[in-house]
């Protein structure tokens, strides 16, 4: 495969005729070549009843079934380039930065609240650059280190993204082995009030990936230890608030996942982890430490998704089933069981319709501490027009309407200082995605609108 | 809640018109392989010879989408029966590109060869499958094989001719799984997937663009990843090959390429007068310095002597 080869085309040279002359425009031609790639996804929504789209997560979820249902324009813009190359030597920069707005207006600024810029990635690799180690890749800088996510709802189950430095894909004869350290600092700390001063989260993360263990099918394990990196004088500033330096973040998470090809013309994954303590966040928990949001406690995850076609070139489905199992020793925890189905009929190369069922049960570790139970279903219908068949192909612009049910009332009072009768809280229905437009004691919701997918790049 | 009725309406309405304008047109989804290969055995040879193709004229500037299917005319070619596109190049005072672009579509892709033939039919040169290139997917191109040429139309350049030949058929084409290249664009974990392979099939699309090569080297050449082209016609066979006139029998079909290439017949004394120097400067911009080279002995036997010796000082100025 010539996929990273950016000159294909150079040719031989006529040297003999024309000598050493011919070397000058040669070089020339092979300047830089910077290539461009992205994402981004923007549209516009409504909410049945009136106001802005809502978008429907169950409250206590770490994620939400996003076919017509997400709320805000995001994209990711990257340029990079190869700058170097000398036999099997090369080197390559690439740079991401990503975009969010709440989708409300033509200007909106990136400084506005729930807006941002955000510089994502700024990294190098040089490949074949360690004569002990063909192959390998050795890389540097801040970079989105080999996320594992399920598409269908936007869940990033392991990603230790950050600062970092690694060498990546060393031969060790039956698959590959990744090291990487990354840092990950807790911004909400006010303990360390000083921005060049707060805790620095330290994560190790070592993968052994591509080991085949039946025909189509190959086993990713991975360790991650993470661990707040405390100075000298944050222990004495701990210590002087009463506070063991010894209880600062640290935790392990492990993963095991099993990739299988040739599933159904597509393929599933299959994994397995377990985390502890300040690796796990009440949320998110990725594998990074990320400071005081960490409990002590432990979490078990299992999950498989994939790809499948059921009939060839005319229906395909993604599909998604979690669970996950955070026992938090302050009883913070939760189990939170999550199933999706995303089936697309083609009825030509560009046009589609795709239909998205998704289904989240969230049950508190102690009622008493977190509320009740509760649960959400949603249903989207959508009609897509995209540049080919399969369910990865983009861009993509689509009609959809989203029918929600769940348990219980939407939202409750808030009832933080200042706050208004009209300020909601997350009581079944997460806030915080975007405008919360149905009512406090609404049981379901109906949204509809039309919103554009794209990605593109090599 | 009152609304929800109206918007669900307004939504499952477009939905459903859509949905239901869809089912009313054929699906186009691509015939398999082996389809494609039967409607090629079952095809009837159109024609006795090369001569006897039906040849279309080409622009200076075009951008074509061939379709290899049951209607295309099929020809026995000497290496093999194929579906086939023949063309009668442009008289073009200047060297054109020539570029083959032919997208993957549902794990299969159409791997012609390019013909070349002289005024008489007589085949010059052949670009088989195997000079293309595999290019992965690009901003929004799926991946593809491509390639081009450049070629300076004349007595020695005439005609092209795209089909594929048998040992094209037989090969297949290795390309990126596409899981791979989102998870490289969304920096994701690349995933342990195989790549798919491509048959090379009988039918399909292909795209053929010609141009006049200054314009392949513009200065946002190397942003848009716009490759050299490789020269087609030797300046050996361009020297040595002697115009014949066209066979007198020729079908009432090519009486326009015959004409057209009397009209080339014309017009060479005046090639000779060519201002070789402005299309080696144009060679050079694009980076394709055989091309410039082969100009350079063609102006050289064409009597303006001194124009390699004029190539070598440019190609010494240009060094930084």
């Amino acid at each position: 495969m010539k996929i990273r080869n950016r000159h294909t085309f150079h040719r031989p040279l006529l040297l003999g005729l024309l000598g050493a002359t011919c070397m000058a425009p040669a070089l020339a031609h092979a300047a830089i070549n910077p290539y461009f790639f992205g994402y981004a996804r923007s549209g516009i929504g409504s909410t049945a009843g009136g106001g802005a789209q809502t978008c429907f997560q169950a409250a206590g979820a770490p994620a939400k079934y996003r076919l017509g249902n997400e709320c805000e324009t995001y994209a990711e813009i990257g340029l990079g380039a190869q700058v170097y190359q000398q036999q099997d030597t090369t080197f390559d920069f690439r740079s991401r930065v990503a975009y969010v707005t709440s989708q409300s207006n033509d200007d909106e600024s990136l400084q506005d609240d729930g807006n941002n810029i955000a510089l994502r990635e700024m990294f190098v690799t040089g490949k074949n650059v360690i004569d002990g180690l063909p192959g390998a890749t050795l890389w540097a800088g801040k970079r989105f280190y080999r996320r594992h996510d399920i598409h269908m709802n936007d869940f990033y189950y392991w990603d230790v993204s950050g600062p970092g430095v690694g060498i990546e894909d060393i031969d060790v004869g039956t698959g590959k082995l990744s090291l990487a350290w990354t840092r990950a600092s807790g911004s909400t700390d006010d303990r360390f009030p000083d921005a060049g001063e707060r805790l620095s989260g330290d994560t190790v993360d070592v993968r052994w990936s591509e080991i085949p263990v039946n025909p189509g099918g190959s086993l990713e394990l991975g360790v991650d230890y993470g661990e707040a990196n405390l100075s000298d004088w944050q222990e004495d500033l701990l210590e002087s608030q009463d506070i063991d330096p010894d209880d600062a973040d640290k935790g392990w998470l492990g993963t095991i996942q099993h990739t299988q090809a040739n599933w159904f013309g597509g393929y599933n994954k299959l994994a397995l982890q377990y985390g502890t303590d300040g690796i796990l966040t009440p949320n998110n928990s990725v594998g990074r430490v990320s400071n005081l949001e960490s409990r002590d406690g432990h979490m078990w995850r299992v999950l498989d998704h994939g790809h499948i076609w059921l009939v060839p070139n005319q229906l395909d489905m993604l599909y998604a089933v979690i669970y996950e199992d955070k026992n938090f020793n302050d009883n913070t925890g939760r189990e939170w069981y999550s199933a999706g189905v995303r089936p697309v009929y083609y009825w030509t190369d560009i046009m589609s319709t795709a239909l998205e069922l998704g289904y989240d049960y969230i049950k508190p570790q102690s009622a008493a501490s977190n509320g009740g139970n509760n649960h959400v279903t949603k249903v989207t219908l959508a009609q897509q027009w995209s540049a080919g068949r399969g369910a990865l192909v983009r861009p993509t612009i689509r009609l959809f309407a989203t029918y929600a049910d769940w348990s219980g009332n939407a939202y409750n009072v808030d009832g933080a200082p200042g706050d208004t009768d009209y300020d909601r809280g997350s009581e079944n229905i997460a806030v915080g995605n975007g405008p919360s437009n149905v009512d406090f004691d609404d049981g379901d919701g109906v949204t509809f609108g039309a919103q554009i997918e794209v990605w593109f790049g090599d | 809640m009152k609304r929800a009725p109206l918007a669900l309406l307004t939504s499952g309405l477009l939905i459903t018109l859509s949905g239901c304008a869809a089912m009313s047109s054929p699906t186009t989804s691509t015939p398999s392989v082996a389809t494609g290969q039967q409607a090629l055995s079952r095809a009837a040879d159109c024609c006795d010879s090369l001569a006897s193709l039906p040849y279309q004229s080409l622009q200076n500037r075009q951008s074509l989408t061939l379709t290899f299917d049951a209607n295309t005319p099929a020809h026995h070619f000497s290496d093999g029966k194929s579906f086939f596109h023949a063309f009668a190049l442009p008289d073009s005072q200047q060297p054109v590109v020539l570029q083959i672009s032919s997208p993957i579509e549902q794990e299969q892709v159409v791997a012609p060869t390019l013909l070349l033939l002289d005024d008489n039919f007589q085949p010059v040169r052949r670009l088989g499958s195997d000079q293309l290139t595999y290019q992965g997917p690009n901003g929004f191109r799926d991946a593809r094989l491509g390639g081009a040429v450049s070629v300076m139309p004349g007595p020695d350049a005439a005609y092209i001719v795209l089909y594929t030949s048998d040992s094209d058929r037989a090969g297949s084409t290795s390309y990126e799984n596409p899981e791979k290249t989102y998870a490289r664009v969304r920096g994701l974990a690349e995933p342990a997937l195989p790549d798919p392979v491509a048959d090379h099939a009988a039918t399909g699309r292909v795209t053929l663009e010609i141009s006049p090569i200054s314009e392949n080297g513009n200065l946002l050449a190397p942003l848009m990843g716009r490759q050299s082209p490789t020269p087609l016609n030797a300046s050996q066979s361009a020297r040595n090959t002697t115009s014949t006139a066209p066979a007198a029998a020729v079908s009432a079909q090519q009486a326009t390429a015959a004409s057209s290439s009397r009209q080339r017949e014309a017009t060479r004394t005046q090639q000779s007068e060519l201002d070789y120097r402005r299309m080696i400067r144009a060679a050079l911009k694009a980076g394709d310095i055989e091309l410039a080279m082969q100009l350079a002995d063609r102006a050289e036997s064409a009597g303006q002597t001194g124009t390699r010796a004029w190539l070598a000082k440019q190609l010494r100025t240009s060094t930084p």
